[in-house]
């Protein structure tokens, strides 16, 4: 568990500090990821709903 | 101190009296009668509906309904975002604040898309004006209006007659904006302006302190702000120390307006559904219960926050205005005793003075509003989770009397029950799980800068920040460091949970009610507008949380009570 939070989060800091291009390519890849994390948990409530539906 | 205490009675009582009035308002809305806002919002409605083209008259399932709501509250996530992480380009910049990072944003987006508003960010720092007005304000009166819509959804399935159409969620949705809460907000702004609260789109400003030091102070559209904030129980402060900063609570009457706002809708919504089904009982059934709930919470608090800390008595530092740690001396410890209770209770997540600093007991009692989150509660959702209560209560008092369940003439069957017990269930989950988590992270790796108070009361901490993410409420234990990945999303994740599945499961469970054919009351029949049924359903409000949350209680605020 700590190295799923604890390691992207000190590699980050790191590459910020290193280079434009990473921070860019870092950001990048995290918004993507948690735009696909949101849009994922939005499809779990829908699929709420029809599990609601046939419960 | 008394005049304190009756600033608050005062307050509470004024809120009570006129959320009768308002209430029949809002049943009136939501019946789609007529009332003296529709000449001036009437014809913008028209407009927006035809320029988005929408047809408010068509009819929606409970399943329309919901689709509907979650389909809209994606885009605004995905606007958010966008907003956020780019407002340091964006116009309305004058201080040049940066954009989020996208962890930051992910948290801030969804927080305000779910009317919590926690904010792991300074508004002073972290926000542009842009993103603080067309982002952060829009999201408050969606987000609250989205709440109320569901509960409108709730109040056309508790008819009597037999449907599976339940009115359309777009309007209730607009009507709630441009009926409820944009003239109060608008009329509360005005107000703040006068009694000293910026309205700008000036950048910082400058003043000369009574030490002659030049500072430069930060401003922006603070009074509308401040007015959906509470009047929407969003809560999210425009500024990083909330109602506590002089110039977003100034002064007694701003506070005692913020107070006001931040109640009237919710007690509303309650008189509003007794009006609505043209059952009144059935609201002072709901709203006594609620009261009794809140005020069990709200009493001690108020008695230990003005009695001082023994701790700091015992070292012969006076407590005679009250415990003062973390609290503004000119609003008083009288006030942020009532006001952090009326702000977990309702869901706001406000503060005028820091809940880190209460006493231990106090923070309990902070932490248990969030936990039943169904005292009064947040615009609109209050109403929804007590719904939940109701039915448990209904299938309890049921198989206590061996009678098939029954709620307003409408069978309560397993698949209601399974529904309820499913949503129930979800926010120990959530709150447990996230808890034990953080725990068991800092307990692997101690350097892990988080915790700047180890122990009992960093328990509290970590327990308190997913319960408020949870109960969709916002305020927090500030001595946690929250801004950092492992916060920002997991408690991102768990207001996305605590928001959606607890709006989902009250209206699926409506929505089968009212496709159900109307049983006529009768001798047999459990009354549930009574004041026994009341004590039943508040008891297993009662039952539920203890059992739920004890273990963790103990952990945290108990265990640091009695190691004072």
């Amino acid at each position: 568990m700590m190295h799923i939070f604890g390691m992207p989060a000190q590699m980050a800091f790191l590459w910020r500090k290193k280079n434009n291009i990473y921070q860019t390519a870092y950001d990048m890849i995290t918004t993507i990821l948690l735009l696909s994390a949101g849009l994922l948990c939005f499809g779990l409530f829908f699929k709420t709903v029809d599990l609601f539906e046939k419960i | 101190m008394y005049s304190e205490i009756l600033g608050v009675v005062a307050v509470f009582l004024l809120t009570i009296l006129l959320a009768l009035p308002f209430g029949r308002y809002v049943a009136k809305v939501y019946a789609g009668d007529r009332t003296f806002l529709d000449g001036v919002f009437g014809p913008l409605e028209r407009l927006f509906f035809r320029l988005s083209g929408i047809d408010p008259t068509r009819q929606m399932t409970w399943q329309d309904h919901l689709k509907a709501m979650l389909t809209i509250n994606l885009v605004w996530f995905f606007g958010a975002m966008f907003i956020l992480m780019n407002q340091g380009w964006l116009p309305f910049n004058p201080d040049g604040n940066p954009s989020m990072s996208p962890d930051l944003a992910f948290n801030t987006a969804i927080s305000f898309m779910v009317n919590c508003n926690l904010q792991h960010y300074s508004g002073e720092t972290g926000m542009s004006y842009f993103g603080q007005i067309a982002c952060l304000m829009f999201l408050q009166f969606v987000s609250a209006g989205t709440g109320m819509a569901a509960a409108a959804v709730v109040f056309h399935a508790l008819r009597p007659e037999q449907t599976v159409l339940l009115g359309n969620f777009y309007n209730f949705l607009v009507k709630s904006c441009t009926r409820i809460l944009l003239p109060i907000a608008f009329l509360a702004s005005v107000f703040f302006v006068f009694r000293g609260m910026p309205a700008t789109i000036a950048g910082k400003g400058e003043m000369v302190t009574l030490e002659g030091d030049t500072v430069q102070v930060s401003r922006g559209l603070v009074a509308p702000f401040v007015a959906i904030k509470h009047l929407g129980t969003n809560g999210g402060g425009y500024f990083g120390a909330n109602s506590a900063h002089p110039l977003e609570n100034p002064d007694y009457w701003t506070n005692q307006v913020e107070l006001f706002l931040q109640s009237i809708i919710p007690m509303a919504m309650v008189f509003g559904l007794g009006f609505f089904l043209k059952r009144p009982k059935i609201s002072w059934s709901i709203f006594g219960v609620m009261t009794v709930g809140f005020l069990l919470l709200a009493i001690p608090n108020i008695y230990m926050e003005s009695r001082g800390n023994p701790a700091l008595q015992a070292m012969g530092i006076d407590q005679g205005i009250g415990a003062m740690e973390g609290k503004e001396v000119r609003l008083g410890s009288i006030s942020g005793g009532y006001w952090s209770i009326l702000t977990t209770v309702i869901s706001t997540g406000s503060v005028n003075s820091m809940h880190d600093s209460s006493m231990p007991l106090s923070g309990m009692n902070e932490l248990l509003a969030m936990m039943v989150n169904a005292f009064y509660g947040g615009v609109g959702v209050g109403i929804l989770n007590y719904f939940i209560y109701l039915i448990l209560a209904v299938f309890i008092a049921g198989l206590m009397v061996g009678r098939t369940p029954e709620l307003m003439g409408k069978k309560v069957e397993a698949r209601e029950v399974k529904i309820a017990m499913l949503t129930a269930l979800l926010s120990p989950l959530l709150i447990m799980g996230g808890t034990a988590t953080a725990a068991w992270l800092i307990a692997h790796d101690p350097s892990i800068p988080w915790l700047n108070n180890p122990g009992f009361h960093g328990f509290s901490e970590m327990l308190y920040e997913f319960t408020s993410a949870n109960a969709n409420n916002g305020s927090g234990f500030e001595g946690l460091g929250d801004n950092t990945p492992f916060w920002n999303i997991t408690t991102g994740i768990v207001l996305l949970l605590g928001r959606y599945i607890p709006i989902i499961g009250p209206v699926a469970i409506a929505g089968l009610l009212a496709s159900k054919k109307y049983v006529p009351e009768g001798a047999g029949t459990l009354p549930t507008d009574s004041v026994t049924f009341g004590v039943m359903v508040f008891s297993v409000i009662a039952i539920i949380t203890a059992l739920s949350y004890f273990p963790a209680l103990a952990l945290g605020p108990l265990a640091e009570y009695f190691s004072m």
